[in-house]
C-alpha cells in the first residue's frame, strides 16, 4: 500500500490517525506497531512473520553482545555481532540478490554451452534493504557502544516496522529515535506540520515525479534508431527529476506521517541539484544511506586514515556497493561504480587550487548526476549505451513513432518546467542571500491557505488515475 | 483536524452513500472480494479490495471531473490511456481513429491480408447470390478521414496525403472490390460529398455539411448519414435482387434539446469534463414521411442480419423507424447476437439455433467493414463460419411462434 493511494490517504491514515490519537499515551507504541504490522502485511503477509522474527532475534542478541562487551568477551560479542551480520546479509543476499547471481550464472553456462541451472524465483519481500541495513547499525552500534540496546523488544520492533519507513526509508538509526520510542511530545502544531509535510510530498510524488514519468517512461522505451540528443537528453534530464521528486516526496511524507505520531525524524534530502561537485551531491541525496554507508563501510574499511590509494579504493568499493544495493542488476553497479570514480576523482583534484567558475561547477555537476542517472533507469546496459550515445551525438535514424502527446503530454511538460524551475530556484538562492523574518511570515500564512488546495489536487489526482472508462458499448 | 476531514471524506462519502457525479464510460466491475480467501495464496485479496475500494469511493466522480477539466481546459489534453482524444476545432475523437490515421509501416496490417478480404467478401457475395441473398458490404470511413484537417499534430505523424492509410487500406481494399466486380457501399465516398444534394436542403445551410453525417462529438455517424447509407444499400439490394423496394426516404430535419446521451454525441460524456458543451445545439435526424406505399413494396421488405460494429445500432433504429426490413438481426463483431427489435442480446455460439436463425436464409446481408478496423478479423471469422454453415447444407430453423 503506497501512501500515494487513494486507500492509505482515504482510509488508512485517518484510521491511524484518530486510533493513535484516542489511545492513551502509554498504549501509543502499541497502536503504532498495530497498524505498522497491518501496513506491511497488506503488501506481503508472507513475510511479516519473518521481519517481526528477526526483530525478536536482534533483540535478544543485542542484550546478549552488550553483556558480552560488559563482561570484557571481546571475542564473544564479535563473534555474536558477526552472526547477526552474516544471518541479516545472508537473508538479504538470499531475497534480493540470488535471482540476480543464478542468472548471470546461467549466461556463464549458457556461453560454454553448459546445460543451466535449475532455480525457482525468489520473491522480493518489500523493504529488505532498508530494514537490513537498520538491523545491522542497531547491532554495530551496540557492539561499539554507541548505543543502548533497546530495554523493550515492543521499542524495537516498532523502530523497525514503523510504516512511514519500512517499504522506501529512510534508513533509521536506533540512536537517533532511542529516546522518541520512549518519550515525545505530541502537539497540534506537529500535527500540522505533519500533515503539511506529508502534502508537500504527496504533491511531488503525484504532480510532478508521475507526470514527469511520462516523458522518461518514453524516451527510455523507444529503441536506439528513434533516439536523437534532444530526446535522449530530455528523457535523461525528465529522469533525474523524476527520480528526486519521487524519492525526496516519499522522503517528505515518511518524515510528515511520523510527526503525526510525535517523531522528529532527520532529513533525507538537502535539495541535492544546487551541489556544485559530485562529493557535495552525495551529502545532500540519500543522506541517510550515504550516512549509513560512511560509519558502517567506508570507516571500517580504513577511511581516510589509510594510504591515498587505498582510500580511493575504499571510496570506489564503497559506490560501487551502493549501487548493487539499489538493486540486482548491472545497470545500478554501473551507476555506483561510475559515481564512485567521480568522487574518487574529486578526491585527487581537490588538491589543486584552480577552480572553474561557479555556474561551471553546478553545470558540470548536473551533467554528470544526470549521465549517471541513466544508468540507474535503463533496463539494461544496452539501453543505457544507447541513451548516452545520443545525448552525445548519436542521431535518430527513424521518426519518432508514438505521437507527441504520448510522448511529451503538455500537462507533464509542465511538470517538467517546474519542476527544473524549482532546482534552477534552489541553486539561486543557494548563490544568494535569504530573505528575511517577516518573508518567512508571509510564507507561512501563504503555506497554510495553499497546502490543503494541494492536499485536495494531490488526491483528486490519484483518485482520477485510478479511473479507466473505455468507451461504452451502447444497448 | 482540516486535512483529517479532508482525508476522511470520500470514505465517509462512500459508507454514507453520498450524491456524486456519474463518470461516462464502461469499465470491469470489481466486487468485494472474499474475505474467506484474504490469505489464500495467489488470490490476490489486497489488489482485488484495492480495486473495489478505488471504484466505490466516494466523491469519485468529483475527483474525476475536476481533475480532467484542469487537464482540458488549463494543458487542452484528456488524461492519458483516455479513450478520447482531442483534435482541433472542437473535434473528439476515438483514440483507435487517431491511431489508424497514422499508421506506418510498423502497424500497417498486411497487403495480402487486406486483398484476402475482398476476395472472401467476393466469395460469399456470389455464393449468397445463389440462394437469392444479398450480402452488401458496406465501407464506413474513419472519423479522422472525415476530419483530416482537424486532427492535431500531437496525435498524428507527419506522413502526408495521401495518407498511407488511404492508399494501402482504403484504395487498394476498394480498387479490389471493384475489380472484382463486387457490389457495396462506399459510405466514405458518399459521406465526403459535400455536393450531394442531400446535405443542401437546410435554409440557413450549415457551416459545414460534415456536420450532417458526422457531428465534431460524436464516436459514429448521425442518423441522417446512416439513412443516407442505407438508402444507397436498399437501393442495391433491389438491383441484385430484382425486388422493388418502398423508397427509404432521408428527410433531413434538425432536433434540439437531445438528452446528452443521445445517439450519438457520446464522446462528449466520455470527456467526463465540466464547461464543454455540446458542438451540436442541434441535431441532424432523418425522417420518414408516411406515405402510401404499394402494399407489394412492403411485402418485399427484406429479412436483414448485420454483420459489425457499433456504427449499426443506429442503422437498427433507422430501418426500424422506416419500416424497411423485417426478422432482424445483428451480429455484433462477431461476439454477441442480437434480436431486433427487442433487443436481446447473447453470447454468439454457432452451435445454437439462434445463431442459425440469424445467419440463414435471411435475404440481406448487411457488411460493416468500417475502415479503421480493416481487414477486421472477426469479419474473416463470421465469413468462415457461414461458410462452414453453408458447406454443411444447415438450414435455418423453422420461425419462432408468437
Amino acid at each position: 500500500m503506497p501512501f500515494s493511494s487513494s486507500l492509505f490517504i482515504h482510509a488508512f491514515l485517518p484510521l491511524f490517525f484518530v486510533a493513535y490519537g484516542v489511545t492513551p499515551k502509554a498504549y501509543k507504541n502499541w497502536t503504532a506497531i498495530f497498524f505498522s504490522c497491518a501496513f506491511y502485511a497488506w503488501g506481503a503477509p508472507r513475510f511479516l512473520p519473518v521481519v517481526l522474527g528477526l526483530a525478536v532475534v536482534d533483540y535478544y542478541l543485542g542484550r546478549a553482545i552488550v553483556s558480552a562487551v560488559e563482561r570484557e568477551h571481546r571475542a564473544r560479542a564479535k563473534a555474536l555481532l558477526v552472526a547477526g551480520i552474516v544471518v541479516h546479509l545472508g537473508i538479504l543476499a538470499y531475497f534480493k540478490y540470488s535471482n540476480f547471481f543464478f542468472a548471470q550464472l546461467n549466461d556463464l553456462f549458457a556461453f560454454f554451452h553448459v546445460r543451466p541451472s535449475k532455480w525457482t524465483e525468489v520473491i522480493l519481500p518489500i523493504g529488505i534493504s532498508f530494514i537490513t541495513f537498520e538491523q545491522l547499525s542497531y547491532l554495530i552500534d551496540v557492539y561499539r557502544q554507541d548505543a543502548k540496546p533497546s530495554r523493550r523488544l515492543s521499542h524495537y520492533v516498532l523502530f523497525l516496522t514503523f510504516f512511514p519507513h519500512s517499504i522506501a526509508g529512510p534508513i533509521f538509526r536506533w540512536k537517533d529515535l532511542e529516546a522518541q520510542l520512549s518519550e515525545r511530545t505530541h502537539s497540534w502544531t506537529l500535527v500540522r506540520e505533519g500533515f503539511e509535510r506529508f502534502t508537500l510530498g504527496l504533491a511531488k510524488k503525484v504532480l510532478l515525479a508521475d507526470s514527469i514519468a511520462i516523458i522518461a517512461d518514453g524516451v527510455f522505451a523507444l529503441p536506439a534508431s528513434q533516439l536523437g540528443p534532444k530526446l535522449a537528453w530530455l528523457g535523461a534530464i525528465a529522469y533525474s527529476l523524476q527520480i528526486y521528486f519521487d524519492f525526496s516526496g516519499y522522503s517528505d511524507m515518511a518524515i510528515g506521517l511520523g510527526k503525526l505520531a510525535g517523531f522528529q525524524f532527520k532529513e533525507n534530502f538537502n535539495q541535492p541539484y544546487v551541489s556544485a561537485s559530485i562529493t557535495e551531491f552525495w551529502q545532500r541525496w540519500h543522506i541517510s544511506l550515504s550516512s549509513w554507508l560512511r560509519d558502517y563501510l567506508y570507516i571500517p574499511l580504513g577511511g581516510n586514515r589509510v594510504s591515498k590509494n587505498r582510500a580511493l579504493a575504499n571510496i570506489v568499493i564503497v559506490f560501487t556497493l551502493s549501487g548493487l544495493w539499489h538493486g540486482a542488476a548491472w545497470t545500478f553497479v554501473v551507476w555506483g561504480l561510475f559515481h564512485g570514480l567521480l568522487v574518487a576523482g574529486e578526491r585527487v583534484l581537490s588538491k589543486q587550487t584552480w577552480r572553474p567558475p561557479l555556474l561551471v561547477q553546478h553545470v558540470l555537476t548536473l551533467a554528470l548526476v544526470v549521465v549517471g542517472w541513466v544508468f540507474f533507469r535503463a533496463p539494461s546496459l544496452p539501453v543505457a549505451f544507447n541513451v548516452i550515445r545520443a545525448m552525445f551525438g548519436k542521431t535518430a535514424t527513424e521518426a519518432v513513432y508514438p505521437f507527441r502527446a504520448e510522448l511529451t503530454p503538455n500537462f507533464a511538460m509542465c511538470a517538467l518546467v517546474v519542476g527544473a524551475l524549482f532546482t534552477l530556484l534552489a541553486i539561486a538562492r543557494k548563490n544568494a542571500s535569504q530573505a528575511g523574518g517577516t518573508v518567512s511570515g508571509a510564507f507561512a500564512v501563504l503555506r497554510s491557505c495553499v497546502m490543503p488546495i494541494l492536499f485536495i489536487t494531490s488526491a483528486m489526482h490519484l483518485t482520477n488515475a485510478r479511473v479507466s472508462p473505455l468507451i461504452y458499448f451502447k444497448f | 483536524m482540516l486535512y483529517v476531514l479532508l482525508s476522511a471524506l470520500p470514505v465517509l462519502g462512500m459508507v454514507l452513500h453520498a450524491p456524486d457525479i456519474t463518470i461516462h464510460g464502461w469499465w470491469t466491475i470489481w466486487d468485494f472480494p472474499k474475505l474467506s480467501n484474504i490469505v489464500k495464496p495467489g488470490y490476490g485479496f489486497s489488489h482485488r479490495f484495492e480495486w473495489w475500494f478505488d471504484q466505490n469511493l466516494g466523491f469519485r466522480g468529483v475527483a474525476a471531473y475536476a481533475d480532467n477539466s484542469v487537464l482540458y481546459h488549463v494543458f487542452g489534453e484528456t488524461k492519458p490511456n483516455a479513450p478520447v482524444k482531442l483534435g482541433t476545432g472542437g473535434m473528439i475523437l476515438n483514440d483507435e481513429d487517431t491511431v489508424y490515421f497514422s499508421k506506418t509501416d510498423v502497424d500497417m496490417p498486411k497487403d495480402a491480408r487486406v486483398m484476402d478480404l475482398a476476395a472472401r467478401v467476393d466469395a460469399m457475395q456470389r455464393r449468397l447470390a445463389t440462394k437469392g441473398a444479398a450480402l452488401i458490404p458496406i465501407i464506413i470511413p474513419s472519423k479522422s478521414t472525415m476530419y483530416p484537417e482537424l486532427m492535431s499534430k500531437a496525435w498524428s505523424r507527419d506522413l502526408g496525403y495521401p495518407r498511407p492509410t488511404d492508399t494501402r487500406i482504403y484504395t487498394r481494399f476498394r480498387d479490389e472490390l471493384k475489380r472484382r466486380n463486387v457490389s457495396f457501399v462506399d459510405a466514405r465516398e458518399l459521406l465526403l460529398d459535400r455536393d450531394n444534394p442531400a446535405l443542401h436542403t437546410l435554409n440557413p445551410p450549415p457551416k459545414d455539411v460534415r456536420h450532417l453525417v458526422w457531428g465534431l462529438d460524436a464516436r459514429h455517424w448521425t442518423f441522417f448519414g446512416a439513412c443516407l447509407t442505407i438508402q444507397k444499400v436498399l437501393g442495391l439490394y433491389t438491383q441484385m435482387t430484382g425486388k422493388p423496394l418502398k423508397p427509404h426516404e432521408c428527410e433531413l430535419r434538425m432536433v434540439g434539446d437531445m438528452p446528452s446521451h443521445y445517439d450519438d454525441y457520446d464522446l462528449i460524456e466520455l470527456l467526463n469534463v465540466w464547461g464543454v458543451p455540446p458542438q451540436a445545439k442541434v441535431v441532424p435526424r432523418a425522417d420518414h414521411p408516411d406515405r402510401e406505399i404499394d402494399p407489394k413494396l412492403q411485402a418485399n421488405a427484406p429479412s436483414m442480419l448485420i454483420v459489425g460494429t457499433s456504427f449499426n445500432w443506429i442503422v437498427l433504429k433507422d430501418t426500424q423507424a422506416a419500416d424497411a426490413v423485417k426478422e432482424v438481426h445483428f451480429i455484433y463483431y462477431n461476439r454477441l447476437v442480437v434480436t431486433w427489435p427487442s433487443g436481446k442480446q447473447e453470447p454468439l455460439d454457432t452451435k445454437t439455433e439462434l445463431w442459425r436463425r440469424a445467419t440463414l436464409g435471411k435475404q440481406l446481408y448487411i457488411l460493416d467493414l468500417y475502415e479503421t478496423y480493416l481487414p477486421a478479423d472477426y469479419t474473416f471469422k463470421f465469413l468462415d463460419d457461414l461458410d462452414k454453415a453453408l458447406d454443411e447444407g444447415q438450414v435455418p430453423p423453422p420461425p419462432e411462434k408468437p
